[in-house]
């Protein structure tokens, strides 16, 4: 990372903790990470596995990434703030790795912070209940459902540097995520490849042959490098 | 020579229709260079090749005889302002300026002083989205100067100032001119640029239909403004 990169990631974090919407995305996911565990945990016939339970908020935790991968582009093109960025920084690709940098800094601290809650409150919940508290899921799946919901937001980001605004990205990123992935699901499958079911790979216990958590790991990689090779491709060549 | 803002037969197209044709201008330090024109003539998209914000079809807009995408530092170099804010408006205007200052470099006392110089140093905490339009302005301006740079592009400045900001505006302009730097501004406001340029550049259907010190671009009229009308006029083009 050159001098200018690092620059221009510095002036992405002031900016970005400067906008109310992405500290209260981050509280917000945090918050929810805690009542959805605490609501699974309490299922009479839920995991009784602290881990599982966390497993199984990662589904609605992913919309707190993407709404932060939404927020980091979307919001320069509110109120006119692109032309202010760059004329700044007049270097497009400057501005997007700065934006990237920022990115992962707010995403990975929002999905760390927002599975440990979860690990806790299940842990929590879990031994009000008479049954002993298991733990026999792999930890790692913990950490592969970090890097999860770190990548799934990115898609977030590159969607709102095509789309240039806040509300059609987020539509877009999550009735893909939210709605098409499960529809597709049940008809067909090779739906299997789509980025949010391979990338569920890296976190769920369920196999889904022939991916497997690195194969699934790549394909969601894939989704990401053509997304965002198109978003960069069109942020340079077009008109502020 | 430093500041100096030079345009060069620029040609930019929107789909099939050509909305600048040879524009050829430049804008000397010390001096208010003002690009006067009607709505639609071209003077925004101008300024916007010339901040590197659009790119020409053809021709080279140069500060210091650079491209502005080649400037390391550019706030240093040129302030710009265009129209509205360009801040979001859920940030604070300090941390709109703060977050300019560190991307190229500039000190943060400087976010203090541009807003007291520009009179917004009782509201830095307030959100953007509360200022009236003629704040948004001076937030724009504020934004211009934090680099303290040699040139200023400002895209019709005065709109929306009352009548003290005008007067405001036009001994700042006036002053950073008369210390060697350069001033371009666009308007639409005849009076407005007749009393402050010393050079006019008019702009009519995208073609520079007059460029010179101003006395001379109105030579020849009784006012300003009836040369305006006769040089970007449906009959215009014959001078």
């Amino acid at each position: 990372m050159s001098r200018s990169h690092a620059r221009a990631a510095a002036t992405e974090l002031t900016k970005l903790s400067g906008l109310p919407a992405v500290p209260a995305t981050a509280v917000g996911t945090i918050g929810a990470a805690m009542v959805i565990t605490g609501a699974l945990a309490a299922a009479p016939l839920g995991a009784d596995d602290p881990v599982a339970v966390v497993l199984q908020a990662v589904p609605y935790l992913q919309a707190g990434t993407v709404a932060l991968g939404v927020l980091v582009v979307g919001t320069e093109y509110t109120d006119g703030q692109i032309r202010t960025t760059l004329l700044c920084v007049p270097d497009r690709l400057a501005v997007l790795v700065g934006k990237g940098i920022a990115y992962l800094a707010w995403a990975t601290g929002t999905a760390v912070a927002a599975l440990v809650t979860g690990l806790l409150t299940a842990r929590v919940a879990l031994s009000t209940h008479d049954v002993p508290v298991v733990t026999d899921s792999p930890v790692w799946r913990v950490v592969g459902a970090a890097a999860y919901l770190v990548l799934i937001g990115s898609l977030g980001l590159a969607l709102a540097t095509l789309t240039r605004a806040v509300v059609p990205a987020l539509v877009v990123t999550l009735s893909l995520i939210l709605v098409v992935s499960p529809v597709l699901g049940t008809v067909t499958p090779h739906a299997r490849y789509l980025p949010d079911r391979a990338g569920a790979l890296l976190y769920l216990p369920d196999p889904a042959p022939p991916l497997t958590p690195v194969s699934g790991l790549l394909v969601l990689l894939g989704w990401i490098a053509v997304t965002g090779g198109g978003a960069a491709a069109a942020f340079r060549r077009r008109d502020a | 020579m430093v500041g100096m803002l030079s345009v060069e037969r620029l040609v930019k197209r929107r789909g099939s229709r050509e909305i600048l044709t040879d524009v050829t201008f430049r804008a000397a330090p010390g001096r208010v260079t003002g690009l006067l024109g009607p709505n639609g003539a071209g003077k925004s998209s101008t300024l916007r090749i010339l901040l590197g914000l659009d790119r020409a079809d053809a021709g080279t807009a140069l500060v210091d005889g650079r491209p502005y995408r080649r400037l390391r530092q550019p706030l240093r170099t040129v302030g710009s302002m265009l129209d509205g804010s360009g801040a979001h408006r859920s940030r604070t205007a300090r941390n709109h300026l703060t977050w300019m200052a560190r991307s190229n470099h500039i000190p943060t006392r400087r976010v203090a002083e541009v807003l007291d110089q520009v009179g917004l140093g009782a509201v830095g905490g307030t959100r953007v989205g509360r200022f009236s339009y003629g704040m948004c302005q001076r937030l724009g301006l504020a934004a211009a100067l934090l680099g303290e740079p040699r040139a200023l592009v400002l895209d019709e400045p005065v709109n929306g100032l009352d009548p003290e900001g005008i007067r405001w505006i036009r001994g700042l302009l006036r002053g950073h001119a008369d210390a060697g730097g350069t001033v371009l501004l666009s308007s639409h406001l005849i009076s407005e640029v007749d009393q402050i340029a010393d050079d006019l550049v008019v702009i009519a259907h995208g073609r520079v239909v007059a460029a010179g010190p101003t006395g001379e671009v109105t030579a020849g009229y009784p006012t300003l403004e009836d040369a305006f009308f006769a040089l970007t006029g449906p009959t215009a083009g014959g001078r």
